[in-house]
């Protein structure tokens, strides 16, 4: 059998192909349609925009609605544009990715290869707090940030999306360590290996899917996340989907359709970004997590 | 050398703020876009000159719901705003909550009970305490006009709604829709207090919308406005539904509408595409059929309790501030609306604001001025959003005028 079609369940004629690529290449164009809106209405000046054309190509193209909404555009009393939130939220997704990662790797390793008595009790426990409703919890957690001095800052926001993530990152790592054989694990216990060394050099280096997949997870929600961001953040501490929304959201005041395109498109890049580099382990480590569970 | 020179530069700025050092405000507001920002910076610049650092807090959306959600947050972790915008019947409920302070003092020594009108007061002093701080005062019963469409047919502005209903087949003749409509429920609920008014003058408005009474809610002149609705829903193009405002706006100002029945603030759409008032467009009240009469609504910021010393004297300098004529005037010439008081010097202000002032003042003394319901000045948020969703039933399906004024009794006695 040929090489190429080695991951072909079922064979099929060159008609049959033609015809699926066929369908594929439509639905893609389908699905890239409001994208193509975004991307040719950020490029036009708005009068053309109003005039009534959204489909049109732009008859003048301009680039100022992408500086505009980068370092001019109002976001509040001051006009900084998007830049500042943008680092914000970089700032804050960065260690909360990593931080709640890192835990749910351990809580991992920690569930299947260290077990102890009501462990699966304890796993459920955790697993429960990725069905808790952000809404439920935001109250509480105000209250929280204020007695630890947190509130209205990068930290406070950052443990917010750690312990908000910690479920999520426990059930993949969980998952996928469950099918590692723990053969592995006891025979470097009995060459004098410690908790941290095993997983340091045993379960670590075999968790690349996992983690990209936690990752992507994790980057995708926090950087996407607008209640907490909303309504745990400060002055300097606000992230980038609330300036977005302060940015596309006026209730009397002027809309400037092509600069709320470019705004929106650059939130969005980040993750494009994240799936582009990442997505191709992505759907593999879901699936190395789920035979075996 | 380098150390001499901080410290000059230390000397140097404290001795610009003696009263005010290391002291901030924190303004929550939504006024995000353009012309609500530059109106809110009038206001900061004016804090910041006493040497009083502004922390800006803005999030944009629903007229202040989200940022309610986050008020609620802030309250809880023990970390409310200095101030934030409020509207309506929400200050209050805050109030009520017992979370506002007050600036009774500046308010005593700038004497606002004399210069701010009753109508202001209503939404401002809640049990003899001044809570907030009116920064403008909004038209809702606004018409747009655009002037080349009245001149193509010939027509003089409408004054009443017969007029107005006469002229729309002569516009449809024409090949100009008679309004531009934004089809979203807000908007719906805006138009139809307009309407209200109009067709049943103030004492009619206030016994159906502001005091709620059942009777006058199924009453005949509810029903006739809402034949009047009825009307108006023939005028309208078939894209109407989910359009934002402001691309009604671009109707008119294309050409492609005669009119648009929005709030005051859909001024600055106009003047951004660089047309003139009394040239390209113009803004003339809603028609009214039942005399004189005037929608309004209040923009102030709502002073939360403060117990920091430094903090409740932060409030009184953004109080003192917000109230001063020359801010009054500057914040208004750039968000669109009228000062909230009404001894300055209008004298500054575009066509447009002078006209909405001098009505202003003349319906408050009248008692013709009356709360905008959709706003939530005229009843709480429930009702109002009970109502609206009977507007809005009414405004996109061919129910008779009978039943919509059924319609929308049984909603706001149901959540009432």
């Amino acid at each position: 059998m040929a090489a190429v079609e080695q991951d072909t369940a079922v064979r099929t004629g060159a008609f049959t192909r033609t015809f699926i690529y066929l369908v594929l290449l439509l639905f893609a164009l389908f699905y890239l349609l409001p994208f193509f809106v975004m991307l040719v209405n950020s490029v036009k000046p708005l009068a053309e925009i109003t005039g009534g054309n959204m489909l049109a190509l732009p008859d003048v193209w301009t680039i100022q609605p992408w500086l505009s909404a980068w370092s001019t555009a109002q976001i509040g009393v001051e006009p900084t544009g998007l830049r500042p939130y943008f680092i914000n939220s970089l700032i804050m997704v960065v260690p909360a990715v990593a931080i709640s990662t890192v835990l749910g790797a351990l809580n991992g390793f920690v569930l299947t290869k260290w077990r102890f008595r009501g462990d699966t009790i304890l796993f459920g426990l955790i697993l429960f707090s990725c069905f808790i409703p952000f809404q439920i919890v935001l109250i509480p957690m105000a209250r929280m940030l204020g007695i630890l001095g947190l509130a209205g800052s990068l930290p406070g926001l950052i443990l917010v999306h750690v312990v908000y993530g910690l479920g999520f990152t426990t059930l993949y790592f969980r998952n996928y360590y469950a099918s590692f054989p723990t053969e592995l694990v006891r025979a470097a216990m009995i060459d004098g290996a410690g908790f941290f060394r095993i997983f340091w050099r045993i379960m670590l280096p075999v968790s690349g899917p996992i983690a990209v997949v936690s990752v992507i997870w994790q980057f995708t929600n926090i950087w996407n996340d607008f209640l907490f961001g909303a309504s745990f953040s400060g002055s300097g501490s606000t992230p980038m989907t609330v300036a977005l929304n302060n940015l596309v959201q006026s209730s009397t005041g002027v809309k400037e359709y092509n600069v709320h395109f470019a705004g929106a498109i650059l939130a969005a890049l980040p993750t494009l970004v994240v799936y582009i580099v990442a997505g191709r382990f992505f759907v593999r480590g879901l699936m190395a997590g789920s035979v075996k569970g | 050398m380098r150390k001499m020179s901080i410290v000059a530069a230390l000397a140097l700025t404290t001795s610009l703020t003696p009263a005010y050092a290391d002291m901030t405000v924190e303004v929550m507001h939504f006024w995000t876009s353009g012309g609500e920002a530059a109106a809110l910076a009038t206001v900061r610049d004016a804090v910041v000159a006493q040497g009083v650092a502004w922390v800006d807090a803005p999030v944009a959306g629903g007229g202040g719901d989200q940022a309610k959600t986050v008020l609620q947050a802030r309250i809880t972790a023990g970390d409310p705003p200095a101030a934030m915008l409020i509207l309506g019947q929400n200050i209050l409920d805050w109030a009520g909550a017992g979370l506002l302070g007050n600036v009774d003092a500046v308010a005593a020594a700038g004497n606002w009970d004399a210069v701010l009108p009753q109508a202001v007061q209503d939404f401002t002093k809640v049990d003899g305490h001044y809570v907030s701080v009116p920064t403008n005062v909004h038209r809702t019963d606004m018409m747009w006009v655009n002037v080349a469409a009245f001149a193509k047919i010939g027509a003089e502005y409408p004054t009443t709604w017969e007029e107005f209903n006469a002229l729309a087949p002569r516009f449809l003749e024409a090949g100009i829709m008679p309004i531009a409509h934004g089809g979203q429920s807000w908007q719906e609920m805006y138009m139809f207090e307009a309407v209200a008014l109009g067709i049943g003058g103030a004492d009619f408005y206030r016994a159906a919308l502001v005091d709620l009474d059942d009777a006058t809610l199924r009453g005949d002149t509810m029903v006739a406005t809402f034949v009047q609705m009825a009307e108006l829903r023939g005028m309208i193009d078939d894209n109407a539904p989910g359009r934002d405002w402001n691309l009604a706006s671009a109707m008119v100002i294309n050409g492609e509408a005669a009119v648009q029945i929005m709030g005051d603030w859909a001024k600055g759409e106009f003047t951004n595409a660089g047309q003139v008032a009394g040239v390209e467009f113009d803004c003339v009240p809603v028609p009214k059929a039942a005399g004189d009469g005037f929608v309004y609504l209040v923009n102030s910021l709502s002073m939360f309790a403060q117990t920091d010393p430094d903090r409740i004297a932060s409030q009184d300098v953004l109080a003192t501030a917000i109230m001063s004529p020359e801010v009054q005037i500057a914040f208004n010439l750039a968000k669109g609306a009228i000062p909230a008081r009404t001894d300055v010097d209008m004298t500054a202000l575009d066509a447009c604001a002078q006209a909405t002032a001098a009505s202003f003042a003349a319906n408050d003394t009248a008692g013709t001025a009356v709360p905008t319901f959709a706003g939530t000045h005229a009843a709480p948020a429930a009702i109002v959003g009970a109502a609206t969703d009977a507007v809005t039933e009414f405004m996109n399906s061919d129910m008779a005028p009978a039943d919509g004024a059924t319609l929308l009794a049984d909603s706001i006695a149901a959540a009432m």
